[in-house]
């Protein structure tokens, strides 16, 4: 069987995008997660197994049934209904949601826009300059003598 | 098959923290060892964390979990019935390649646990007689840490400087100091300068630089030792006299091997070694081979562990540095019975966790940060204000937590596979709750302005230890003081199995300083078994 990364109708894809705003929506230089892509990543990472394929196209369902019960399609509700939409769905779907959400920081958090907004830097030889470990703080320690209990053998 | 006439002295299955430490001392003194694992090499450099999505291989090729992980080297654990699922890596190195490297002894109590506290059983030895192989191990690795820690029989001087413990630990000691609890600089198996021809670590790599395939194995096979790799034994062959003869296993093409040896030593940790065991069954030993006594397999142990995460308003300053403890507490290590349980808990501060990745997911606290509008504060509050304390704790050994073969799961080779069945006990709950509760004192006397807990954490099943215990009565254990089994005179163990309790720290100097003592046991007293 050939798989593609491609399992979402352009619809869908929408769908998805306007769920991830609202799941890390933007704020100050932090973008929000749908307008950085982070749906393409979660669509290839379900791509690769049938049963995260049929969660994810079933959990959207489930979030276009909750929208339309409260009015329409997600993307045109008011973001306080967005968000009731997706309470709901985490309490009715909670497998889905938590994937979801996961899947969404994995994406998020490693992407460069957003580990460059917020400076981050991972350990590494140049930057590496720490405090020199204060002996003086262990003075109590070492006034207060032998803890370890002797077992005499 | 392989050939009769290839008979090695010494067969070492496993690859990992013991095994490469026992054949590195073994091969010194020129012994022939051949060693089977059934995994690769990983090289040093094989996940940066430079590169940006580097924390997403921990959610999937590189998960510390063999179930996630799921690699062709790998095998699967049936992880229904117990609440810590089992950690582990596959590897020259084993599970080192995975390890934080923090690298506390024992203490001389916890091999005398029925003569200070009436539970489970002492140790047929004591930590005196492990002490100058704890010494050889420091050295090996080039420990960093302080000498002169007050809840040990003295140290030598540590063979390099302690880890930083940067402004949250500082605030942290003051805490501790403040309380009047013993806190002290953490060992651990990072040289934090150059040493030995290593550059100090500064966290540049996912997987450990101090991992037994960069300590031991270089120098090992320099000595004359032949590693084998993608080469998983299906069962340790025995001739008609009940000796071991050496192993069969699947090589790297999946074909049918044997290697034959004068003495058969396992290194596959407190699971694979019982699981080995288990699957060895022949007409002479049909509950699985050196288990007369129907202990292989019993008394898991891990160390349960708590959670603690204090949320500061001062800057803890930047993810640096190598991953290991920078300090610990022993203040309430040892037996207090006005306290509702034996033994005790140790509390250590660690420098992980602190990726954004790592932090979104919730890290050891296990608590994500929340999503939708209050997503950016939450995780704002967290980043680079953070501090967290696991509590570990000891876990007495009790038969009923056991390692078994499942009935139908199997590897990739088609071999059983291991099922877990493990509870944990009121006296293991009684201290997490005592840990926690001691561990919130102090963040908030540090300022913490809040502070966040897990009582047990799912994902911390990284120590495995007691499933083929140590003891003088043939009947209630496995192997006698040297690791020898007591049914087989020629089979050895020299991994976790083999700890007749747990202590409530973490074990891996304890594994090796055990296993370089058998192979010099090996080397001198015992040698006429490979003569
Ligand atoms: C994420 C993580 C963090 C940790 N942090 C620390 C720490 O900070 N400090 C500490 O002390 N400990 C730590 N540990 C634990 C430490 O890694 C283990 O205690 C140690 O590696 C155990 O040594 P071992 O020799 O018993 O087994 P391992 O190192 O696990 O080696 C066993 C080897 O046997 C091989 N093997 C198994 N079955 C077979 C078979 N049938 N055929 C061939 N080969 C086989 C395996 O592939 C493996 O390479 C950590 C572990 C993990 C996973």
């Amino acid at each position: 069987m050939t798989t593609t990364n491609n399992i979402l109708s352009a619809e869908q894809s929408a769908l998805l995008g306007a769920v991830l705003n609202c799941v890390v929506p933007a704020q100050g230089e932090m973008p929000a997660a749908g307008d950085i892509g982070i749906g393409g990543f979660i669509e290839a990472f379900a791509a690769e197994r049938t049963a995260r394929r049929r969660l994810v196209l079933e959990g959207l369902v489930q979030i276009e049934l909750a929208a339309a019960e409260r009015g329409g399609d997600f993307s045109s509700l008011s973001s306080d209904a967005q968000t009731d939409t997706l309470r709901s769905v985490e309490s009715s779907a909670p497998e889905f949601f938590q994937f979801l959400v996961t899947q969404t920081y994995r994406g998020y958090y490693t992407h460069e826009t957003v580990t460059n907004a917020l400076s981050y830097r991972a350990p590494n030889r140049q930057d590496y300059d720490p405090l020199p470990f204060d002996e003086s703080l262990l003075e109590p320690v070492r006034e207060r003598g032998q803890i370890w209990v002797p077992t005499n053998n | 098959m392989g050939s009769k006439h290839d008979i090695a002295d010494v067969l070492v299955i496993g690859a990992g923290a013991s095994g490469g430490a026992f054949t590195w001392s073994l091969t010194q003194a020129g012994v022939k060892v051949v060693c089977l694992e059934q995994g690769g090499w990983v090289p040093l450099n094989a996940f940066p964390v430079s590169e940006p999505q580097a924390q997403l291989h921990w959610q999937t090729d590189f998960h510390p979990n063999p179930n996630f992980r799921g690699l062709p080297e790998d095998y699967p654990v049936n992880e229904d019935d117990t609440p810590i699922a089992p950690y582990m890596y596959n590897a020259v190195g084993g599970s080192t390649i995975h390890w934080c490297s923090h690298f506390p002894r024992f203490h001389p109590s916890d091999f005398r646990l029925k003569s200070l506290d009436g539970v489970a059983d002492d140790w047929p030895m004591d930590y005196f007689e492990l002490e100058p192989y704890y010494d050889q191990n420091d050295r090996a690795h080039g420990v960093s840490g302080l000498q002169g820690d007050t809840a040990y029989p003295p140290k030598p001087a540590r063979p390099t400087p302690p880890l930083p413990i940067g402004p949250g630990g500082e605030m942290l000691a003051r805490a501790f100091n403040k309380l009047g609890w013993h806190w002290w600089s953490s060992d651990n198996a990072v040289a934090s300068a150059q040493y030995d021809g290593r550059q100090a670590d500064v966290g540049e790599y996912l997987r450990s630089p101090s991992s037994s395939d960069i300590i031991f194995w270089p120098g090992a096979l320099k000595q004359g030792a032949r590693l084998i790799t993608h080469a998983r034994v299906r069962e340790i062959l025995v001739d008609e006299t009940g000796r071991a003869t050496g192993a069969a296993y699947y090589d790297h093409n999946g074909n049918l091997q044997a290697q034959y040896a004068k003495v058969v030593v396992l290194a596959c940790n407190g699971i694979g070694t019982s699981r080995l065991l288990l699957n060895s069954k022949s007409a002479l030993f049909p509950d699985g081979l050196a288990n007369s006594s129907g202990q292989v397999g019993r008394n898991l142990m891990h160390h349960p562990c708590g959670y603690v995460l204090g949320l500061f308003e001062e800057d803890m300053g930047p993810d640096s540095g190598p991953r290991g403890s920078s300090m610990l507490s022993q203040e309430f290590y040892e037996t207090d019975v006005r306290r509702g349980f034996v033994r005790g808990y140790d509390m250590q501060i660690s420098n992980v966790g602190g990726a954004p990745l790592q932090l979104a997911l919730g890290g050891l606290v296990g608590q994500q940060v929340q999503w939708g509008d209050g997503h950016h504060q939450d995780f704002a509050e967290r980043f680079q204000h953070q501090m967290g304390i696991v509590i570990m704790t000891e876990d007495l050994p009790e038969e009923h937590n056991r390692v078994s073969l499942d009935p139908s799961l199997t590897d990739g080779d088609g071999i059983p596979a291991p099922k877990i069945d493990y509870t944990v006990s009121d006296n293991t709950w009684a201290i997490l709750d005592h840990g926690i509760a001691r561990a919130t004192e102090v963040l908030e006397a540090a300022g913490a302005k809040r502070v966040i807990s897990s009582r047990l954490r799912r994902n911390a099943g990284w120590h495995l230890l007691g499933t083929a215990r140590m003891g003088t009565d043939p009947a209630r254990s496995v192997v006698d003081r040297w690791g020898r089994a007591h049914d087989v005179p020629n089979l050895f163990i020299i991994d976790g199995s083999i700890f007749t309790t747990g202590a409530c720290i973490n074990p891996t100097t304890t594994i090796q300083a055990l296993a370089l003592r058998t192979a010099d046991y090996l080397k001198g007293e015992g040698s006429s078994a490979i003569a």
